[in-house]
């Protein structure tokens, strides 16, 4: 873990604000792209990265379509060019999630849930492998929501995780969010999860927004971090006792960027709270 | 086949269209709401990519749109890793389904629209000399596409939604010329003439230093003498000005 610096408090890159990104002077500590928003993207996605490059701003490329879990081999295409993006903007680490997208050459565009068994176990951990050997970078994985659990899961979410944590030099990308939407509609507990998790590989946390639909909560990133996400949060760092690079993420129904900019101190602020103005400048 | 196969081939046929969800249930061991939940996700993302990559189409035009996402994806396999990219065959898919001829071809505007915008080529390099924007791309039209398109965008911007859906464009062939602002990154059309047209040709295939004098020869070369013969240097001044102020040449 020495390798791997705290970034601080950061916020998802959105094109909504890319125009108030070049003309503000305030700046998260830190962002993160969307990988697949920018490979082989040209003007305008560019020219932010760039800027923010130049204002020394830390770039972390977080993908949708890896698709680690899928029995599909990795599209060669999609691997060079996302080599091509991370060796352009000095990328500490990227990440991507513990799903499938694709199969039987389709891409799905959403994140589906993996079977949960000792044979998928093996084969999303070969491919991690690759990835790390290809990448030679330090790369994450996303624990995901998801809105039903499969009667051929054989092992549970968090033992797949940590076992992958253990079959692999990766790390986790911790995502709250997903951890509280997951014990509304699966009924898992959520302390349980945070206290039983990996905290040494994780690397990143992601908070975000959902919605309650009434039948199903739906991981929307399209509202504020909600209380009950807020006080995982503080949970989380308690048992954890030290600091960890934290994102905002919020995809739909955009705030303003001064609004974003607001959640972002909101995290902060909580983290000064629990682990102490020292610790969170670290 | 292995379990983790046969849970992944059926979601690729729940997911394609190709079974139910009863059948899916069977063989993922997850509940119908859910399996529903997720067809309708990915159902909704290739929908929803057609309607953001053709905007305006999805102005005038007037079918149901899930339906026409579904026989797409059906003909053409959405393998595509950016979203976007899924739309690349559209404007093919309407021209098979015998759509009207000024609606293929405003799904050939609003595709390069996007390649445009999307282009990893820098507009200009750093060489000082007469150069073309990198990101051009030219579509020949049967119609005033381009016309049109602006005249949708403005009734757009005044909330004219009803004049919008109604309208059509007129017939008419032409050239359209598509850049990148080298500046402000935005996507941006030409109606060029043949004199312009000539001059971007020749620019784009011999390094010129001196445009006064070496581009009558290209356009002789080009048009033959008898065009290249009316085209006086005052026609070439404003021509190259014309270019430059439009964002294709510097």
């Amino acid at each position: 873990m020495n390798s791997i610096p705290f970034l601080g408090y950061g916020a998802g890159l959105r094109r909504s604000h890319f125009n108030e990104i070049l003309s503000s002077q305030q700046f998260p500590d830190w962002v993160e792209i969307i990988s697949e928003n920018y490979m082989e993207y040209g003007g305008k996605p560019r020219q932010i990265l760039q800027h923010l490059r130049e204002k020394k701003i830390p770039i972390v490329a977080h993908g949708v379509g890896l698709s680690l879990g899928s029995l599909d081999p990795f599209n060669t295409d999609y691997i060079r060019a996302l080599k091509e993006l991370i060796a352009e903007y000095d990328i500490p680490w990227f990440s991507d999630h513990l799903c499938f997208s694709s199969s039987n050459r389709h891409q799905y565009h959403d994140l589906l849930p993996i079977l949960k068994t000792a044979e998928t176990l093996e084969q999303i951990a070969d491919k991690i492998k690759w990835v790390e050997d290809c990448f030679q970078l330090p790369f994450a994985i996303e624990n995901i929501s998801y809105y039903g659990e499969s009667t051929k899961h054989t092992m549970s979410e968090l033992d797949f995780l940590n076992e992958l944590l253990v079959k692999t030099s990766s790390y986790l990308l911790f995502d709250i969010n997903n951890v509280y939407v997951n014990s509304k509609n699966l009924g898992h507990d959520p302390e349980e999860y945070i206290k039983n998790i990996n905290h040494e590989r994780i690397i990143q946390v992601h908070l975000a927004g959902h919605w309650d639909r009434g039948d199903v909560v739906i991981d929307t990133h399209g509202a504020p971090v909600p209380g009950p996400v807020w006080d995982l949060y503080a949970k989380f760092l308690k048992l954890r006792g030290k600091p960890v690079s934290t994102l905002i993420e919020w995809d739909n129904e955009l705030p303003s960027y001064d609004v974003l900019l607001q959640e972002v101190d909101k995290a902060k602020e909580l983290a000064t709270n629990v682990l102490g103005e020292h610790h969170v400048g670290q | 086949m292995s379990d983790n196969k046969q849970y992944q081939d059926t979601w690729h046929d729940l997911l394609a269209l190709k079974s139910n969800v009863d059948h899916a249930h069977r063989h993922t061991g997850l509940d119908s709401c859910t399996l529903e939940l997720y067809q309708g996700f990915v159902r909704d993302h290739y929908c929803s990519a057609l309607i953001k990559m053709f905007p305006r189409m999805s102005d005038v035009w007037d079918f149901n749109w899930n339906e026409i996402s579904n026989e797409y994806f059906k003909h053409y396999a959405p393998t595509a890793w950016d979203l976007n990219d899924l739309a690349a065959s559209f404007p093919d898919f309407l021209e098979k389904t015998q759509a009207n001829n000024y609606l293929v071809e405003l799904a050939q505007y609003e595709l390069a629209e996007f390649q445009v915008y999307k282009s990893a080529k820098k507009e200009f390099s750093e060489s000082p000399a007469l150069q073309v924007n990198q990101t051009l791309t030219s579509l020949s039209f049967k119609y005033d596409i381009a016309g049109w398109v602006k005249q949708m965008d403005e009734w757009e911007a005044l909330g004219e939604f009803r004049q919008l859906k109604s309208s059509k464009p007129l017939e008419r062939q032409n050239i359209v010329l598509l850049v990148r602002n080298p500046e402000t990154k935005l996507v941006v059309f030409t109606q060029p003439d043949m004199l312009s047209v000539g001059i971007l040709e020749i620019i784009q295939q011999v390094e010129i230093a001196n445009p006064l004098m070496e581009l009558p020869e290209g356009l002789t070369h080009l048009f033959g003498a008898s065009f290249a013969e009316k085209v006086s240097k005052e026609d070439i001044q404003a021509s190259l000005y014309f270019l430059k102020q439009q964002s294709l040449v510097i």
